[in-house]
């Protein structure tokens, strides 16, 4: 059984992970409107990166024997780069940054592919093409071994051995960093007037369009940079596990589990996508760890039980509380929320002001009018 | 009279993948959302066959009318106590869609835990198993190409019948056009839906049946022939059953003549890259021909691409 902290560890690790695609699903379809079926995309393209960029980099700057077959000798290659880069932190922080930088870019680059379809279909079309699409890049991966070792998938550096911490500790401190300022930056974005631009491009495009908004390069930009944030999770998700596996990188894993998240938490709203994802990932994550203690009790994996329980629990809250725990609320800005309550204040004592006015008319005509009459005034 | 196996194959899958092509456009003229779990009904035929011939011992083909009853019985389940009830409540297309791959989740789940079981209880392969011992063969031809092309003509034929000539396939075709202007007509729009539902299942569960019969039989297959099935649909319309009808054919035979043709003719690693033929269907018909194969064959459009050529000509 494992010990408590390795528990919470576990969780944090994985509410981190998960929190960055959820996150940058709510900035594509709970900001913006668009809804992004093909996260997945992003995800694997960001993971199959960090499979093939820093080891093969790592091998060059190492002088690792060149006749080697990366993908076949790859638990040699890595475990000799490994004990290098323990003893050389600079050169292991700045591969971990060039890979976390590159993966951004790799997600954005996908992101505006997937934005070309996004930005002419609506609907149904637009669901089944960004499906299509993650599939597609699944299957590559998943055959092509040279990306990210196909089938049985690539060995990844350890890019923060040079730290005397547990392995835990690491991982959480490098996950959840990043989460933290992937939260920071996306609040701080949404909170900006693009973020309310954006809001309006999904209540109304129309009148974002009148006003003068290029909604399409608005659309595009949302979906690079969401897809940019989303292939950054791909790449902490490989250097969690020291390994990219393109089987992994499934439409259930990496695209329903964002929408379940934003979903259960609230759109268009990052606390509530904080809850929803928290909320998820301890149920999933719980199941995961005991599901050996209870596995006596069926004749099945209960990991299985733990899906069907996922998916009861989303279609209830979608019938019941579509707008999920932590429904979305109006922004107001500081300035223009005080001269909003100022406005309503003042709006309000002149209400008053004339609703006296009007009783004080009504009693006095009501003394020269027949009673009949004045009862049909004030009935 | 001998037929080379890869061609049997393909045929197969064409006429398979037709009928699940048409139930998927089915559904989503009657409750205009994708069903992403429309793959995974096939699977539950699959597994009924399964049953059917690993533990009662009996032929596949007698169990067919089951699988239909099974798969039809779930597709209904499905809408009545999923879609129906998050329409009542106001649910978005969105959400609707999001819930049937929560649908497909559960099912594969479900489906999970019985091959499971029924590995440890009966110790019969449950995962990556064929049937094709149980088939029969009629003068050469193996049983499941001669089953499944007349299973398609047949069908396809009740189909064109029962909409244009009978009182439902009116009332069927009205719902879909405008489902206000049916109600308020006096059709029953909701009981109209449901039959539609039933019909998709019984579809879905007699060709996930005859899947193993030739092909390899797995929980995940729905997942991984939805892609195609979508492809099918896409390709003859979205909307048009017709359509749906040579769509499937079409990315069916495509999918498996083609990339044999290629891995033949061209490299034997294009075989690993089976699915990108769908998928690839798919992006550019959505792309290019957004009303599919339909819109493409429709008269104007043939006159304008005849002018076209005229003109080119002079």
């Amino acid at each position: 059984m494992a010990s408590i902290v390795s528990i919470i560890t576990d969780i944090l690790i994985f509410f981190a992970i998960y929190l960055i695609p959820a996150l940058a699903l709510n900035m594509i379809y709970g900001y913006t409107g668009l809804p992004n079926f093909g996260l997945a995309l992003s995800v694997a393209g960001g993971a199959y990166l960090t499979g093939f960029l820093p080891g093969r980099l790592a091998a060059w700057i190492f002088h690792i024997d060149p006749s080697l077959n990366y993908i076949q000798d790859s638990v040699y290659i890595i475990r000799t780069i490994n004990m290098s880069l323990q003893s050389n932190p600079l050169l292991s922080m700045m591969l971990l940054l060039l890979t976390l930088a590159s993966a951004v870019l790799v997600g954005m680059a996908l992101g505006l592919v997937a934005s070309y379809p996004a930005i002419r279909l609506r609907g149904t079309y637009l669901l089944i093409v960004l499906i299509a699409m993650a599939e597609m890049t699944r299957l590559i991966g998943y055959n092509y071994e040279p990306i990210a070792g196909g089938t049985l998938g690539v060995s990844v550096p350890k890019m923060l051995g040079w730290l005397n911490l547990p392995v835990g500790a690491k991982n959480l401190m490098l996950v959840g960093g990043s989460a933290a300022i992937v939260t920071i930056l996306v609040e701080k974005l949404l909170r900006s007037p693009l973020g309310r631009l954006l809001r309006a491009i999904r209540d109304e495009d129309n009148v974002a369009e009148s006003l003068g908004k290029d909604i399409v390069r608005f659309k595009m930009k949302v979906m690079t940079l969401g897809s940019g944030v989303a292939a950054l999770c791909g790449a902490l998700h490989s250097l969690y596990l020291g390994a990219t596996v393109p089987a992994a990188y499934t439409r259930t894993d990496w695209t329903f589990w964002p929408w379940l998240m934003i979903m259960i938490g609230g759109k268009g709203n990052n606390r509530g996508v904080i809850i929803g994802t928290f909320l998820a990932i301890v149920i999933k994550r719980t199941i995961t760890i005991y599901k050996y203690s209870v596995a006596h009790f069926f004749p099945f994996d209960p990991v299985w039980l733990e899906r069907i329980f996922m998916g009861i629990i989303l279609i209830v809250i979608m019938t019941i509380r579509p707008e999920g725990i932590l429904p979305e609320k109006p922004i107001y800005l500081r300035g223009i929320h005080k001269r909003e309550k100022e406005r309503e204040s003042w709006m309000s004592s002149l209400r008053s002001r004339l609703r006296v006015l009007s009783n004080r008319i009504t009693r006095a005509s009501n003394t020269d009018i027949p009673k009949n009459i004045a009862e049909e005034q004030n009935p | 009279m001998m037929i080379p196996p890869i061609l049997v194959g393909a045929l197969v899958y064409a006429s398979l993948l037709s009928l699940l092509s048409v139930g998927y456009t089915l559904t989503y003229m009657t409750a205009r959302i994708p069903n992403f779990s429309h793959g995974t009904l096939a699977v539950i035929g699959m597994y009924v066959s399964l049953t059917a011939a690993k533990i009662w011992k009996v032929n596949p083909y007698y169990t067919l009318p089951l699988a239909s009853l099974v798969g039809s019985g779930v597709c209904l389940v499905i809408y009545i106590a999923v879609l129906e009830t998050m329409q009542k409540f106001g649910a978005s297309r969105i959400s609707m869609s999001i819930a049937t791959i929560a649908c497909e989740m559960i099912l594969i789940s479900i489906l999970s835990i019985y091959a499971e079981w029924a590995l440890a209880t009966y110790d019969i392969v449950t995962r990556q198993f064929t049937l094709r011992v149980f088939d029969f063969s009629l003068y050469g031809l193996p049983g499941v190409l001669i089953v499944s092309i007349v299973l398609l003509i047949g069908l396809v034929t009740v189909l064109h019948i029962m909409l244009t000539k009978t009182v439902f396939g009116i009332a069927l075709r009205a719902v879909v056009e405008n489902p206000h202007l049916a109600i308020a007509q006096g059709v029953n729009a909701n009981f109209i839906v449901r039959i539609s539902w039933i019909f998709t299942g019984t579809l879905a569960g007699l060709a996930g049946a005859l899947l193993p019969l030739w092909f390899i039989g797995n929980v995940m297959l729905g997942s991984i022939v939805l892609v195609s099935i979508m492809a099918g649909s896409i390709l003859g319309g979205l909307s048009n059953i017709y359509g749906a009808i040579i769509g499937g054919g079409i990315v069916g035979f495509t999918e498996i003549f083609l990339t044999y043709f290629l891995a033949t003719n061209v490299a034997s690693w294009i075989i690993s890259y089976r699915m990108i033929m769908p998928l690839s269907i798919l992006c550019i018909t959505v792309l290019l021909f957004p009303g599919g194969i339909t819109s493409i064959l429709a008269s104007e459009n043939i006159e304008l691409l005849r002018g076209r050529f005229r003109e080119w000509l002079q």
